[in-house]
């Protein structure tokens, strides 16, 4: 271009410079060097045009630009005043710089951006409309926005203080055009803005001051301009677009007036396909824009052509239905008498009626109107206005019946038969009546109007042939009724079409207009591909730059030329586009004898088709005259020079960086944008590496953007983080309470197998020393047992209230996280079993510390169940060593006071939380409401039979069953209570009552231990029962809460059978309480190490607890009562050696309570799917590797529980929870004991009771079983096999997580292979230990223990055999910990 | 409080509407659209935005977000100090987290 423009442009400065200087010495003399300099770059760029569009001789651009000025010198003196046009204009111009600073380095050149392909066209465009006001005639989507953009750039660049305008006649236009001018050049977002009657007229003047790029309507331009805040000394371009409507008083035409009022200098760019259909409208457009250039394009310009994208102009011609024929006859008989009644009055409406149109009627009542006829007399006046009125109408309708078909029609003639005047002339007019009756009929049959019907045919066929994802259609009608009945047939087709209105704002009757908000959301819409179908009105014509539109359906052909071509240029703006009109066609062969009418609706048609043929010639006149650039035909007007003459700005094509433009929010003002970009440029690197490191901005991985974690650091959640200004609320504390309970609770045992310093050392001091003096004390306890049971009872009621603050404490804990409980669950049955001995010592001043400690907080609780570990294993070793304890943990005296307050709480709550746990849920309430249901017996029976429930019930059936358990075991407790139990019952319940029924563990407690106390003493009654039971007692008492529970249950099997079996059956309770609580406590601790350790380093974590938390409380307190009913299968197994005895026994037992019996048979089988229901819950952490493991020990355990099963009904009952558990042992202990075994089992358990109060003390410091257990002996051997059933459980467990767990493997490795080993030896030592803690138990424990020994070392071995086979490989870890079990043993021994 | 230095409720509005925009989204969602004639009408202005916030509000919140912020900042920033680090990772907040937000 450059290159062919050069030496155009040498010839052309010849013939220009002599133009220039003519003009130059008529305009200023003075000026004359500088203009001869100016000159040639604009008539450089005039003859470019010339040239480049090859449509201009040179004679005539010669002429033209002579034209210009001789134009401007003649009609500067018409218009100097007024336009500020000619000479002083220029001088004004020369010295326009004191209006509009111009930037003297731009202005020597103009930008023209390449970053688009360069249009030849486009580029000559621009170069005159930089330099002469000037009207663009182009095409649609040929760019016009595009000249637009550049002039405003060129402008924006020339004049730094220069404020430009950009009007467009409607609001979504106008923010169109802003995006695409910030898409074809780099205007800074920040100085532009779009101004509509939107904008806050406050605002709107502050805008006009800051910005410098208006997009405006022209409403508000005139608007702003009259009340002056519209900068118009600063003006200096004015670009309008559309500018075909400037004519009359629009207020395109306002504004340039007032602009030329105001002498303001001003460069007028007006844009538009369609100049007018008539010379004198595009004249009118010229004048009323001072337009002094006119470049017109047409799509077969050489230049353009290659730009037009193919557009295919189909007409489809409908066939129009006879239906519709026969209306429009009927109408035109209407009609006809009408016009001839108008024509009697003279007036000329002598047409034929079928070719008026409204229009026609229209001009002939104005005419009347204007001048009515001499001859007619006033009163006729209003007779013929009346007339012309029903023509209208009627012509209307019939219009309406040509166009939209005959229900449109129809709702017409209703309507304006329901107004007055109509109503009146033709309401009685038959055949108007006729011809509604007849469109009524059409219409209700719903026969769809054929146009309709062809639209969708269309439509159909069009996206079937493309996406409809893809393609855009537009379809235009002339009114909005017959939008909506377009819109309502489109539905039809909503898989494809997805169809909406776009309409003008103007609410009318039927239909409510569309807000320019609207408007734009569906034009949005519409872009994004929400709606593909856009129905519109005309205000769809215009300047909607939609490129994806290839099809349009014009509904209505009859409309003008003008509008035709922007209805057409909606299409084709990108690819190929249909440009469909949809004409209504009448059947040409309806008949013979309306062949008249037929040709004359053909004339109908025909002037449709031709008004449409003769607006287009006339448009091609038009297009003659514009050929020429107007010269001819057109007068221009003078435009004023912006640029001085000093400057000869020249093209340089530049590639412009085009910053992304960013839309602006619908409501924000224009903060938005700056904001977005800003703070895209303000983030360092690093700041957004990191916020695309925790945030994705892409739409759908928005959902894997980093989230922070709550659980990832529990450890952390223990204790109060430090705090800024914020101090920690009481939620926080409770959280941190509950964690550190959580994670405490396993730090003590997990200290213990984690190797911590100083507790593991202690508790092996502890062990160690405690194994010797706990027998000791236990023996020194069972001797002062029965004053501290009686101090116990009477700290009991005391405690009460403190247990109950501490319950509710732990509810509430419980409540906000269920393995709070759990954990306190565990906790305190550990305490308990602990505690028990502990209790027995320091129960009274544990009652009263606990209550403060209680107040003191729920953290003491935790703290203290750490401490208390400690110091309950302390006080379980023994007595003297509480005090060492306490030493040790400053705060643990106090703590183990209320350790031990809470030790029997604890173990009550245990109980409860086992009743609670298999409650669950309702905990409290469960608790608070339990008492009344349960009241005394009921409640240990309950808990009891809520065990044995539970345990046959799958873990997961949890709390329904268990409660449903609980309500069936309750009667055969209550048969129990009432067979032997009742008796007891009264007190216990009394006792329960007493001390509020509220807590049913409390009760419970309470009334084991006044029942154990009431046992003892009723017990005491009976000679050997009595020691026994006394013994046993202490020993319960030692054994503290749950030893009393198990006293209980004990104490009802005494009653029941001989005192023999209380003992035993206390004895067993108690070492079923203390194995049982001790291993579940162990049990539940080594869980949580487990889960410790499988989750993290850290054993103190009960994160694992938490994730566990419903399934690992209930796991414990299942384990707990797992290992219970392990150890009392491993009880019912040695006594089970005479099982057929045992089962008759127990079935004579289950005389008593037959139902029992009977509900136990169930439970047993039960029990064992239970059980392992309920290990592969606990376990389901470990899950697989548990079930692995599991196996083998399911086996061992299920081997155990067939021989239990005969025996164990009742075990399975004791098993479920510790407590509970006791006193079903003791049952089976009792029915044991019943039989001849049972006398044997008694003493054992007795021993065992010892034994393992020793181990248990041991196990619980060493928390490694195993020693006690071995230790035990023959009640070892069954403990031992409890404890290896629980072992192996988990060793199952262990193996599953398999690295903390070692130790807990270990122990049982060590227990299973000490206890193989030893078994005997142990058991034998066992008996003599046990057999020194108590005297009596001492005969019983070696008859028990000879014939038990020998059946439990058999099964011990069996088992033995099978758990280190199972174990095997386990064992190698647990090596190391087997040295530590073996002092264990040793002590235990 | 420092009243200057807090966040600009502004920006805090356009963040509560940028949530309430996403919220009323999501309804949107779940609610299928019932008819054509409503999304002809297609009035998104009241529909997308149906939680309003008054000035003092919104003052308030930015007030509760700004102490809210900075206490989480002070607190994840003890941490890091404590750890050596010097800047404050998603971790030290995470090991905040939970306290503070029941705190707030």
């Amino acid at each position: 271009m450059a290159s062919s423009s050069t030496p155009l442009h040498i010839r052309d400065d010849d013939d220009d410079e002599f133009d220039w200087d003519l003009a130059v010495k008529e305009i200023d003399g003075a000026l004359e060097a500088t203009a001869i300099s100016n000159r040639p770059s604009s008539s450089s760029n005039s003859n470019h045009q010339i040239k480049e569009t090859h449509k201009y001789p040179f004679a005539s651009s010669r002429q033209s630009t002579l034209d210009k000025f001789i134009q401007n010198s003649t009609k500067n003196a018409e218009k100097s005043s007024r336009n500020g046009f000619g000479e002083k204009n220029e001088n004004d111009e020369s010295c326009g710089p004191s209006y509009v600073k111009i930037d003297p380095d731009a202005a020597k050149t103009w930008i023209f951006p390449v970053n688009f392909d360069r249009r030849d066209y486009q580029f000559s465009i621009i170069r005159t409309a930089l330099f002469s006001n000037t009207l663009v005639t182009l095409p649609t989507g040929l760019g016009k926005t595009f000249i637009a953009a550049v002039v405003i750039y060129n402008y924006f660049r020339w004049f730094p203080e220069g404020k430009i305008v950009f009007a467009a006649p409607s609001r979504p236009l106008v923010l169109q055009q802003v995006e695409a001018l910030h898409k074809f050049v780099d205007i800074p977002q920040e100085c532009t803005i779009d101004l509509t009657g939107q904008t806050n007229p406050l605002r709107r003047a502050s805008l006009w001051k800051e910005r410098r790029v208006f997009f405006v309507t022209p409403q508000v331009l005139e608007k702003d301009i009259h009340s002056g805040i519209c900068f118009t000394k600063h003006l200096v371009c004015l670009v309008i677009d559309e500018a075909h409507h400037a004519s009359g008083n629009y207020s395109y035409c306002v504004v340039v007036r007032e602009l030329m009022s105001f002498r303001v200098q001003v460069r007028i760019l007006a844009l538009t396909a369609t100049p007018g259909s008539k010379r004198q409208a595009v004249q009118k457009v010229i004048d009323n824009l001072q337009i002094s250039t006119l470049e017109y394009r047409n799509e077969t310009d050489p230049d353009v052509l290659p730009y037009v994208h193919a557009r295919k102009i189909e007409q489809i011609t409908v066939p129009m239905g006879q239906e519709a024929v026969e209306v429009g006859e009927l109408l035109f008989e209407v009609i006809d008498p009408l016009v001839t009644r108008l024509r009697a009055y003279g007036l000329a409406v002598n047409r034929d009626p079928r070719t008026l149109s409204p229009h026609l009627i229209l001009d002939s009542r104005s005419r009347f109107r204007e001048a009515p006829p001499q001859n007619l007399p006033q009163v006729k006046f209003q007779e013929i206005d009346g007339l012309y009125g029903v023509l209208i109408t009627l012509s209307h309708i019939v219009k309406l019946l040509s166009s939209h078909g005959i229900k449109s029609a129809f709702e017409m003639l209703e309507e304006k038969l329901q107004s007055k005047l109509f109503g009146r002339l033709m309401g009685r007019n038959e055949i108007l009546l006729k011809a509604k009756r007849l469109m009524q009929q059409v219409v209700s049959h719903g026969a769809p109007s054929p146009k309709l019907s062809k639209t969708l045919e269309i439509l159909n066929d069009h996206f079937k042939t493309s996406d409809p994802k893809k393609s855009r259609v537009i379809i235009f009608s002339n009114f909005r009724q017959s939008v909506s009945d377009i819109l309502l047939s489109l539905r039809s087709l909503t898989d494809l079409v997805k169809a909406t209105e776009f309409i003008g704002q103007s609410s009318g009757k039927t239909s409510k207009g569309q807000s320019q908000k609207n408007q734009q959301a569906v034009l949005e819409k519409f872009r994004t591909g929400e709606y593909n179908v856009i129905v519109a009105t005309s205000i769809g014509e215009e300047g909607l730059d939609i490129m994806e539109v290839d099809l349009v359906i014009c509904f209505d052909a009859n409309i003008s030329p003008l509008r035709m071509i922007q209805r057409m240029g909606r299409t084709g703006r990108k690819h190929e586009g249909r440009f469909l009109a949809l004409k209504l066609f009448l059947n040409v062969f309806i008949s013979i004898d309306f062949l008249n009418e037929v040709l004359l609706v053909l004339a109908y048609e025909g002037r449709e088709l031709k008004g449409y043929l003769q607006k287009q010639t006339s448009g091609k006149t038009i297009i003659k005259d514009m050929r020429n650039g107007g010269m001819n035909s057109f007068s221009f007007h003078s435009s004023p020079r912006m640029i001085p003459h000093n400057f000869k700005p020249e093209v340089q094509f530049l590639k412009l960086s085009i910053p992304q433009f960013v839309p602006r929010g619908k409501n924000t003002k224009d903060v938005h944008p700056i904001q977005v970009s800003a703070f895209q440029n303000k983030l360092s690197d690093e700041e957004a590496s990191l916020l695309a490191k925790y945030f994705k901005f892409t739409g759908e991985e928005a959902q894997d953007a980093w989230r922070p974690s709550l659980i990832a650091f529990r450890h952390s959640q223990a204790f109060p983080s430090k705090v800024h200004r914020v101090v920690h609320s009481f939620r926080t504390g409770m959280l941190i309470d509950a964690m550190q309970n959580l994670q405490e609770m396993p730090v003590p045992r997990d200290v213990k197998p984690s190797n911590d310093e100083d507790e593991t050392s202690e508790n092996l001091s502890m062990e160690v020393d405690g194994t010797g003096p706990c027998e000791e004390n236990l023996k020194g306890c069972s001797t002062e047992d029965d004053c501290k049971t009686e101090k116990i009872n009477d700290s009991i009621p005391v405690e009460m209230p403190s247990n109950r603050k501490t319950l509710f404490l732990d509810i509430f804990q419980g409540e906000n996280s269920h393995a709070h409980d759990f954990l306190f669950g565990s906790e305190f049955v550990s305490v308990d079993d602990q505690g028990r001995v502990i209790i027995s010592s320091l129960a009274q001043l544990s009652l009263k510390e606990t209550l403060v400690s209680k107040f003191t907080s729920t953290r003491l609780f935790e703290k203290f169940s750490l401490p208390e570990k400690d110091s309950l294993h302390g006080n379980v070793s023994a007595n003297e060593l509480e005090e060492k304890t306490d030493g040790v943990k400053g705060v643990s005296s106090t703590q183990a006071g209320t350790t031990e307050k809470f030790n029997p709480e604890a173990s009550k709550i245990c109980v409860s939380n086992a009743k609670q746990h298999n409650k669950i849920i309702d905990l409290c309430e469960r608790n608070f409401g339990s008492p009344d249901h349960r009241v005394k017996p009921e409640g240990n029976s309950m808990g009891e039979s809520l065990e044995v429930q539970i345990l046959g019930t799958p873990i997961g059936a949890d709390e329904p069953d268990k409660n449903f358990g609980e309500m069936e075991l309750s009667p055969r407790l209550t048969n129990f209570i009432n067979s032997g139990f009742v008796p007891e019952s009264p007190t216990n319940g009394a006792v329960s009552k007493d001390k509020g029924v509220q807590f049913m563990v409390r009760a419970i407690f309470s009334t084991p231990k006044e029942t154990s106390e009431q046992n003892e003493k009723t017990v005491g009654g009976s000679s050997t029962c009595g020691k026994y039971n006394e013994m046993s007692t202490p020993i319960q008492n030692i054994d503290s809460n749950e030893p009393r529970s198990c006293k209980y249950t004990s104490v009802i099997v005494e009653d029941n059978q001989t005192p023999m079996a209380k003992l035993s059956g206390k004895s067993c309770s108690e070492d079923w309480q203390l194995g049982s609580t001790d291993k579940s406590d162990s049990i539940g601790k080594k869980r949580k190490f487990r889960r410790l350790l499988k989750h993290g380093d850290l054993p103190r974590r009960k994160p694992t607890d938490k994730l566990n938390t419903g399934t690992s409380r209930k796991g414990t307190a299942l384990s707990g009562t797992v290992s219970h009913t392990g150890f009392k299968h491993g009880r019912a197994i040695g006594e089970k050696r005479q099982p057929n005895i045992v089962t008759d026994f127990i079935e004579e037992e289950a005389e008593v309570s037959s139902e029992v019996s009977v509900s136990d048979d169930e439970e047993d089988n039960q029990d064992f799917s239970s059980y392992d229901n309920s290990f592969i819950d606990d376990r389901i952490n470990p899950t697989a590797a548990d079930s692995q493991g599991e196996a083998g020990e399911v086996d061992m355990i299920a081997i155990y529980r067939r021989s239990l099963l005969t025996q164990s009904t009742i075990p399975n009952l004791s098993t479920d929870y510790s407590p509970d558990s006791e006193v079903p042992i003791s049952r089976a202990d009792e029915s044991k004991s019943s039989s001849g075994t049972a006398d044997h089992h008694t003493p054992q358990t007795d021993p065992k009771s010892v034994t393992r109060n020793n181990s248990s003390v041991q196990q619980s410091i060493n928390r490694v079983s195993p020693e006690a257990m071995p230790c035990s002996t023959s009640c070892s051997l069954r403990e031992n096999k409890g404890n290896l059933e629980s072992r192996k459980r988990k060793l199952s467990y262990y193996q599953a997580t398999s690295l903390p767990i070692l130790n807990l493997q270990n122990e049982f490795t060590c227990h299973s292979e000490t206890a193989g080993e030893n078994m005997h030896l142990l058991e034998e030592a066992a008996e003599n230990v046990g057999g020194d803690p108590f005297d009596d138990d001492l005969f019983y424990q070696s008859i028990d223990f000879d014939a038990i020994e020998e059946e439990a070392a058999r099964m011990l071995r069996n088992k033995s055999q099978s758990l280190v086979k199972n174990t095997v490989t386990s064992i190698p870890i647990t090596h190391i910990p087997d040295g530590v079990d073996a002092p264990s043993f040793d002590l235990g021994v | 409080m420092e009243k200057e230095n807090t966040f600009d409720p502004d920006l805090v509005h356009e963040i509560f509407k940028l949530v309430w925009k996403r919220k009323a989204a999501e309804r949107g969602k779940n609610e299928l659209s019932e008819n054509m004639d409503n999304e002809v009408g297609a009035s998104s202005s009241r529909r997308s935005r149906p939680t309003f916030a008054n000035a003092n509000a919104l003052k308030l919140s930015s007030e509760f977000l700004r102490i809210f912020i900075a206490e989480a900042i002070q607190r994840a920033a003890t941490i890091a100090e404590a750890e050596g680090s010097i800047t404050i990772e998603a971790t030290h907040l995470e090991r905040i987290l939970p306290q503070l937000l029941l705190d707030f």
